[in-house]
Order: C-alpha cells, then sequence, then structure tokens
C-alpha cells in the first residue's frame, strides 16, 4: 500500500470521527443559552423556608404554575434582603418600572394538554416528582429540568390510579 | 429533523423496553389490574341531540366548530380539490329523508373505525367519546374507509393559517399537521376544563352547566343542539334522547350513534 | 428468462421516474394525488391501494399454487413451483411498497406498526402476515431450494466461485441430504399455505367489507377478491414458466378455470347488488351497470371473458404457444386491476351509506408513476433473482459417501427452534392483542408485535437448521 493512499485513509478517518464528535456536541450544546433577567437563586429562597407557591402562584389553581411578577418580588425585595451582591439589581427594574421578563425553559409538546393544579391540588404530587430539587439549585436556570417522555407520565398515571385515558393528557 | 429524533428516540425506547423482557411487563400490568378500584360512580356517557325540528340551518355550528377546535380554512386549492374539513358539516339535500341535516361524529357505541385502526390511533374513551390520538396516527385512512357516516378527514396538505400567522390559535386544540386523520372530539377540552374546574372549586357538576358546552350547541341560534351525560335519566339529553320522535341514522350499520336526532315523523 | 438491454433500461427508467415522483409526494404531501375528502367528491383510497390489492393477491397465489404443488409432489410441474418464489417475493416487496406509497406518515409507520401495531385490524394482519412471515418464509424457502444448483455453478461457473459457494452452503449431494431437502421442502410448504391463503383472505376482507356495505356482499367480495387474484397470479405464473411443455398445459387450464369463475362470481355479485333493498349498494350497482364506472366494469367483462377463451382454446388444442400465455396474462391483470379497483374506488365515490354527492377520481401523473415505479421494480427484482437462481438440477454430480450426521444435535435445535417459535409468536400475539390492558389503549408490552414476528421467523429458521447442521464438517 503506497503512502498516499494511507494518509488519505487516515485523513478520512480523522474527518469521520471530528464530524461524529461535532454532530453529538452540536445536539449536547444549546442553541444559545438563554439568560434570565435576574441572576435569582432558588437555594437561598428556599433555605428561608418560603414555599414553591410563594413565587409560582398558578401552580395550584391553574394550568400554567406562573412566574413571579416584579410586584411579588417587590412584597419582600422593597427593603435590602440579606448580604447577596447581586440583591438590589431587583430594586433596579422598579425603579425603571421595567417587567421581569422570565424566559419559559420547560415547554411541554403541542399536542400534550397538562394542568399543574390537577396534579398538584387533586393529585397531591409533589413538585420533585417532576423537577428537580430546586433546594440546591445556586443559579438562575439556563435550562429545561423536566425530561419526561409519555413512558414516564403513563408510570406515574398506573401507580397514582389517575386517568389512563389518552384524552387525559392528549388534546 | 425534531420529528426525527423523537421516532428515533421511541423506537430505542421500545426495544429498550422489550429487551427488558416480557416478565417484567406482564408483572407489572397485573399488578395494575389488580390494584384499580372499582368504579365507585356510575360513568359517564357523554351524548348530544339535535333537534331538526328546530334547527333553522343556519351552519352556525360548522362555523363555529372550525374556530374552536383550529379546522385550517378551505384554500383555494382544498377547495379546487373538494379536500375540505368540517367536523362538523352538512349532509346535503336530497332524495334522502335527511335533508340538510347537520352532522359530527356520531360517536356510536360501536365505532367501527376504531376496530379497524392497525396502531391504536383511534380508540373509545371511557366516557363513550371516540377519539384520534392523531400523534400515532400513520395515515393509512383505513378509518375512514370504514366509518358508514364519512365522519373522518384526513389531513392532504400541511395546514396554512391566515397571514401564515398561527397565533389567532385555540390553544387548547393542538392543530394537526399532514398525513394524518381527525374528527369531531364532542369538544372535549371543554368537557376537561369543566370537569377540572368543577373538582378543583368542589362542587357538583350540574346538566346546566353541560348542555351548551360543545361549540356548536353553544353557538346554535334555536338551541336545537343538547349535550349531556347520556346515562344520567335525569338530564335533558336523556329525556330528549328518550322522545317519541328520536331517531339515529342508518340504524342498519349497528353502529348504535350517540348522536340522536329529533324529527316529527310524516 | 432473458431480458434485453433495452428492457432492463426502460424497467430502470419507470423505477427512477417513480421514484421522482415519490419525492413529490414527501415535499408536498398527499395533495400531489387525486385523493380527496371522502363524501365530499373523491376516494380516500385510489391507485395505491389498488396496486397494494393486486400485487399481494398474486403473490400470496402463486405462492400459494407453488406450496400445493411441493405438498403433492407433483414432479411434472415442479417448474411452477420454483418460478412461483421468485416471482412471490418481487410481488411481496412491490405489495410493500404500494403501502408505504399510500401512508401519510410512512416514517412513523415504520416505528409506530412494531411497536404498537393491532392484531384485530385487518391491516395489522396483512402487514404482519403478508410482510413479514410470508416474504421471509419465502427467503429461506428460494435459499435452500436452490442450495444444490448453486453448489453445481460454484464447481462450473467461471465467474464468482466464492459467491456460489457461500450461498450453496456446504451442500453435499449425498442421499441424506436430499431426503432432508424433500422432507424441508414437503413441510416448509405444508406450513406456509395456512399463512398464505390466511394473507389472502385478510386482503379480500381490507377490500370486501365495507362499512354499509351488507354481510353478504362483503363476503362475496372477499370470494371474488380471492378468486381473481389466483387467476392473476397463474397467468403470469403461466408465463414465467412458458419453457416446460406439462407445466404450460396445467397453467393454462387452471387459468381458464379460475378466470370462468371469476366471470361467474362478478357476475352474480353484480346482479344481486342490483336486487338488495339498501339504497347505497343499488346505487353503487348502477355506477357500474351504467354509470361513470361503466366504461371499466364491461371492460373489466369483456377482458376475463377473452382471457377464459383464450386459456381454454389452449387447453383444449394442448399446445400452448407464448403469445397466447401473454395475451391471456396481460388481459387476466388488466381484468383483475379492474376489478380490485372498482371493488375499492367505485365504492367511496357511489356506494356511501348516507346521501353524500358522487365523487370522481382521476389518477395525477405522481400516483401513476409511482405505481409504475413500483411494478418497474418488482419485475427487475424478479428478473434478478431469476438470475441468480439456477434454472434446474436434474443432473445429479457424484454421490458422495454419506457423511456422519450429527442427528441429535440437529433434531435438538429444530425443536428448539420451533417450539421457541411457537411460543414467542403466541405470547406476542396475546400481548399485543391487548389482552388484561383493558383501559389503556397500548398493547402491554410495547414492541409486541415485533416478539410475534421473531416467533414466526425462528419457526421458519427451524427449517434451516434442520438442513444446515449436519453438514459441518467434523
Amino acid at each position: 500500500m503506497s503512502y498516499a493512499r494511507r494518509s488519505l485513509r487516515t485523513v478520512l478517518l480523522i474527518a469521520v470521527v471530528i464530524l461524529f464528535v461535532g454532530m453529538v456536541g452540536a445536539r449536547r450544546a444549546p442553541a444559545t443559552s438563554p439568560r434570565q433577567p435576574l441572576p435569582m437563586s432558588h437555594k437561598r429562597h428556599l433555605d428561608k423556608q418560603m414555599k414553591c407557591r410563594a413565587c409560582h402562584q398558578g401552580v395550584e389553581g391553574e394550568a400554567m404554575a406562573s412566574f413571579p411578577t416584579l410586584a411579588d418580588c417587590m412584597d419582600c425585595h422593597k427593603t435590602p434582603q440579606g448580604q447577596e451582591p447581586a440583591e438590589p439589581e431587583v430594586r433596579v427594574f422598579a425603579a425603571r418600572g421595567q417587567e421581569l421578563s422570565w424566559v419559559l425553559l420547560n415547554r411541554l409538546p403541542g399536542h400534550v394538554y397538562f394542568s399543574h393544579a390537577a396534579h398538584v391540588t387533586l393529585g397531591r404530587v409533589k413538585c420533585e416528582a417532576c423537577h428537580r430539587d430546586m433546594s440546591k439549585v445556586d443559579q438562575a436556570p439556563i435550562e429545561a429540568d423536566v425530561h419526561l417522555d409519555m413512558s414516564a407520565c403513563v408510570a406515574c398515571h398506573r401507580d397514582g390510579n389517575a386517568s389512563l385515558d389518552c384524552l387525559a393528557c392528549h388534546k | 429533523m425534531k420529528r426525527d429524533d423523537d421516532l428515533r428516540r421511541k423506537l430505542l425506547a421500545g426495544l429498550a423496553a422489550s429487551a427488558a423482557g416480557a416478565l417484567a411487563g406482564c408483572t407489572r400490568a397485573m399488578a395494575a389490574k389488580s390494584a384499580e378500584p372499582a368504579p365507585s360512580r356510575r360513568r359517564r356517557k357523554w351524548g348530544m341531540v339535535i333537534d331538526l325540528d328546530r334547527c333553522a340551518r343556519c351552519a352556525g355550528c360548522v362555523v363555529a366548530c372550525q374556530q374552536e377546535n383550529n379546522i385550517p380554512p378551505l384554500g383555494a386549492q382544498a377547495a379546487a380539490r373538494t379536500r375540505p374539513i368540517h367536523w362538523m358539516d352538512f349532509l346535503p339535500p336530497a332524495s334522502g329523508s335527511f335533508t340538510a341535516t347537520p352532522i359530527p361524529c356520531m360517536h356510536c357505541e360501536d365505532p367501527p373505525c376504531v376496530k379497524v385502526c392497525p396502531v391504536g390511533a383511534t380508540y373509545q374513551n371511557p366516557e363513550g367519546i371516540t377519539a384520534q390520538v392523531w400523534e400515532r396516527c400513520i395515515g393509512c385512512r383505513y378509518c375512514i374507509v370504514a366509518c358508514p357516516y364519512s365522519r373522518r378527514y384526513f389531513n392532504w396538505s400541511e395546514p396554512r393559517w391566515p397571514g401564515d400567522d398561527p397565533s389567532s390559535l385555540n390553544p387548547d386544540v393542538a392543530p394537526r399537521p399532514r398525513g394524518v386523520v381527525e374528527k369531531c372530539t364532542l369538544c372535549h377540552h371543554r368537557i376537561h376544563a369543566v370537569l377540572e374546574h368543577a373538582r378543583l372549586d368542589e362542587e357538583l357538576l350540574t346538566d346546566e352547566a353541560l348542555r351548551r358546552l360543545p361549540a356548536c350547541a353553544e353557538s346554535c341560534p334555536t338551541q336545537a343542539i343538547t349535550f349531556g351525560d347520556l346515562a344520567d335519566p335525569d338530564s335533558e339529553v336523556a329525556r330528549l334522547a328518550a322522545s317519541p320522535r328520536a331517531v339515529r341514522l342508518l340504524p342498519e350499520a349497528g353502529t348504535r350513534p350517540k348522536v340522536i336526532y329529533l324529527r316529527e315523523t310524516k | 428468462m432473458k431480458a434485453t438491454r433495452g428492457a432492463v433500461v426502460l424497467l430502470l427508467g419507470l423505477a427512477v421516474l417513480g421514484a421522482y415522483a415519490f419525492t413529490q409526494q414527501c415535499i408536498h404531501g398527499d395533495a400531489v394525488t387525486d385523493l380527496r375528502t371522502i363524501g365530499a367528491g373523491g376516494p380516500v383510497w385510489g391507485l395505491y391501494v389498488v396496486g397494494d390489492g393486486f400485487f399481494a393477491s398474486a403473490a400470496l397465489a402463486s405462492l400459494a399454487v407453488g406450496c400445493v404443488i411441493r405438498v403433492l409432489r407433483l414432479r411434472e410441474i415442479e417448474g411452477v413451483a420454483r418460478m412461483a418464489l421468485p416471482f412471490g417475493i418481487a410481488g411481496l416487496v412491490a405489495s410493500l411498497g404500494c403501502v408505504l406509497a399510500d401512508l401519510g406518515r410512512p416514517m412513523a409507520a415504520l416505528v409506530n406498526l412494531p411497536l404498537v401495531g393491532r392484531p384485530a385490524s385487518p391491516f395489522f394482519g396483512t402487514f404482519t402476515l403478508v410482510a413479514g412471515a410470508s416474504l421471509v418464509a419465502t427467503l429461506v424457502h428460494l435459499a435452500l431450494t436452490n442450495r444444490p444448483g448453486w453448489a453445481q455453478r460454484a464447481q462450473a461457473a467461471s465467474r464468482w466461485p466464492g459467491l456460489w459457494r457461500a450461498l450453496a452452503c456446504r451442500w453435499q449431494d449425498t442421499a441424506s441430504a436430499r431426503q432432508r431437502r424433500e422432507r424441508v421442502d414437503f413441510w416448509l410448504s405444508l406450513g406456509l399455505l395456512p399463512v398464505l391463503l390466511g394473507g389472502l383472505v385478510i386482503l379480500g376482507v381490507v377490500f370486501g367489507v365495507r362499512a354499509g356495505r351488507p354481510a353478504w356482499q362483503g363476503r362475496f367480495g372477499v370470494v371474488t377478491f380471492v378468486v381473481s387474484g389466483a387467476a392473476a397470479g397463474c397467468s403470469l405464473l403461466a408465463l414465467a414458466v412458458h419453457a416446460h411443455r406439462r407445466a404450460n398445459l396445467f397453467m393454462a387450464r387452471t387459468v381458464a378455470v379460475l378466470t370462468a369463475l371469476a366471470v361467474l362470481l362478478v357476475v352474480s355479485g353484480e346482479i344481486l347488488a342490483l336486487r338488495t333493498p339498501y339504497l347505497s349498494v343499488q346505487r353503487y350497482a348502477h355506477a357500474l351497470l351504467e354509470g361513470p364506472w361503466s366504461g371499466l366494469f364491461w371492460a373489466e367483462l369483456v377482458l376475463f371473458f377473452l382471457a377464459g377463451m383464450i386459456a381454454l382454446a389452449m387447453s383444449l388444442r394442448k399446445t400452448v404457444s407464448l403469445i397466447g400465455t401473454a395475451t391471456t396474462a396481460l388481459l387476466v391483470c388488466t381484468a383483475v386491476s379492474l376489478e380490485r379497483f372498482l371493488l375499492l374506488v367505485a365504492w367511496q365515490t357511489h356506494g356511501l351509506g348516507l346521501s353524500w354527492p358522487a365523487g370522481v377520481y382521476r389518477p395525477t401523473w405522481v400516483e401513476w408513476s409511482v405505481l409504475a415505479g413500483v411494478a418497474a421494480a418488482a419485475v427487475l427484482a424478479f428478473l434478478s433473482i431469476a438470475k441468480v437462481c439456477p434454472a434446474g438440477t436434474e443432473a445429479a454430480t457424484e454421490a458422495g459417501d454419506p457423511a456422519p450426521a450429527d442427528e441429535r444435535r440437529r433434531l435438538l435445535v429444530t425443536a428448539l427452534c420451533l417450539v421457541g417459535g411457537f411460543v414467542l409468536a403466541c405470547g406476542g400475539l396475546a400481548l399485543s392483542a391487548g389482552l388484561a390492558s383493558a383501559p389503556f389503549l397500548d398493547p402491554i408490552l410495547p414492541g409486541s408485535p415485533l416478539v410475534f414476528l421473531a416467533g414466526l421467523l425462528l419457526m421458519v429458521a427451524a427449517a434451516l437448521a434442520y438442513e444446515l447442521i449436519s453438514e459441518r464438517p467434523r
């Protein structure tokens, strides 16, 4: 075998490896990492014995759990809370009168109907059943933390004697 | 690309599940069966009564249904090719005894379409709705051929919205992509919402709250369409269905429709 | 069978055209066909499903004829059984192509059918029985039948001796090997026969039994479908085995009988339909007799009649000409395609239960091209399989000394394959039927249709094990 042919083969091999790594990497990396308006830490809020529903107010009565509005934040943060250097930022928003534009990270497929109220209030499902333990998250979330497929939903519905009717979730 | 990924993931998940062994599946299914509680409450059976003597043939129900269920408006191309989608349609005036009749899915008690689906994309839900899970549909159209009432529709092309703006869609109903079959759901999303609110507010669901629930019934100016629980003998819909004027379409097909027509026999 | 280069180029061109048309359908959706909303002007099933019905029934029928010949050990017309194998494979592949072209979401189908397919649906029945079991079993059958021939070719042929040797799988022309060969031939054919006939009847049910159609008429449609499918398969087989004198006379007689039966069934079905009290059936019958489909209906009858007459004349005079056989095949196939078309499409345009307006159907170039492409690909597949398979192996080479066979291991593995396959197939069928999972739509075990198929394949593999194992040199 000639040298030229051998080197060609090596080059091809390297190209294939690079292509493979690139494809895998491209799938892993988020296209653009979304930025939340504030560097808020779930951990610090939960350390103060706050409940999830204090900020995500729709969770018990509506389909969407909802994000806190600036007014909700200012209920506590009107006066400085703690020594966190980023903490005063929320009052900058308030001074400008600019509403907080939280980035929604957990999105369901278009054909799925999901109600937080039905799960949390009627089904007594804990938040941690689907979401990660937020008391350990010190950063503002930048990626989705719910990765459910249908078999996970169905398994839980079976265990909890919830409806297994397709129309209960498919719309 | 996204859909391809989904398909691949599903296939892999399925293969993994098969590999995990038939035994695990069997035991789990048996456990689930034994754990199922006895139905404490009587099962509902949704149905509809259409009073042809009240109906003014205004076709308001057809338009309301299109709006409510994100059915794309009939474009010029589809019109030329006669490929409309009307979950609620009008049977054209003809020599038959049923002239200009509003005709939704009959939600048969013994639906022929369900029997023929090769992948279980269509089924009868526990409350009697013949439903279509379009996400699973493979578009073979066997159900359309099997339906004696021709009440199922195929998406011949990708749905197009006026000005290509999907923001005006009803968020409670998922728009269907090209290549799948769709049909009337008795406005299941509305039933779903009413039931959930009743449970959250710990109220009993009254028949009054249900009578005009589907979009077609709500829009009907002469209140010719009544919806409700056929299994509840006190409901308006069950009372009307027991009327001597009640008739069903194509009784010889043996499908036992849960959409019942009222008509004075001549 | 020799094909001229021009014919091959033409077939390849047609196949490419079909592929191009199919890409157009993939890009623009089914809107490029002339299929329409049922009740609002057209049929939802058209040429593709007609093509599926034609190819699959012709293939299954000819395979069944081949199996009957093998089971009855009709040595004189063995050539028919030999030709039936490549013919059946090509036809089955073509029918699969037609079904995939018809589906709205073929990719979803390839995932969902193996995962959550329902045996209760005739569509699933045709898919597993027709596509899976028959196709693979026939491939195994083909490979085993041709081993002696390939072994000969490995010694004689100058080109690719390695390929022929690999295909022959150490065939040794010993008395015990031949005995085993015959035994496997018999049992495999006997086992396949119910599968093939079952597939044919299920296809007939898909075509014949229509909603709103009274049951007796649906059953009539099934019988007509099966008989005419057999006529199409036999007429094409007759063309393929024309070189064998005894075989072609047998085939001419068979075709004559089958076409006569088909004419009888079609005519009596029409008369019965005209006399029923059902409005929809009467509308359908009149559409055939004097309505928009009357041209096709009368053409079908005339073609069947002509083909039957030619076949009858040939079998009475006991001389079968190539032109006569080819004409018969052409006439019968056209008539059977028309029969499928009228059974399926005319029903959707003129036989609906409610008083919807009548529909029309004029297939577009895309549909014609895809169908032609599938047919061309099937002919090419048939030609290439027939080329790879040796024509005959009458001349025995040398009867070598019987090799010491490991009887016990062979029988054990075969029995294990059979029993294991049977258990898997039954289990898969029961699981995918959704036993004990009433409230939920899914099979208990996702992928259980695959288990069912794997069981069937394992049972077929028993034949492979029985023939191949003992011949390993020790």
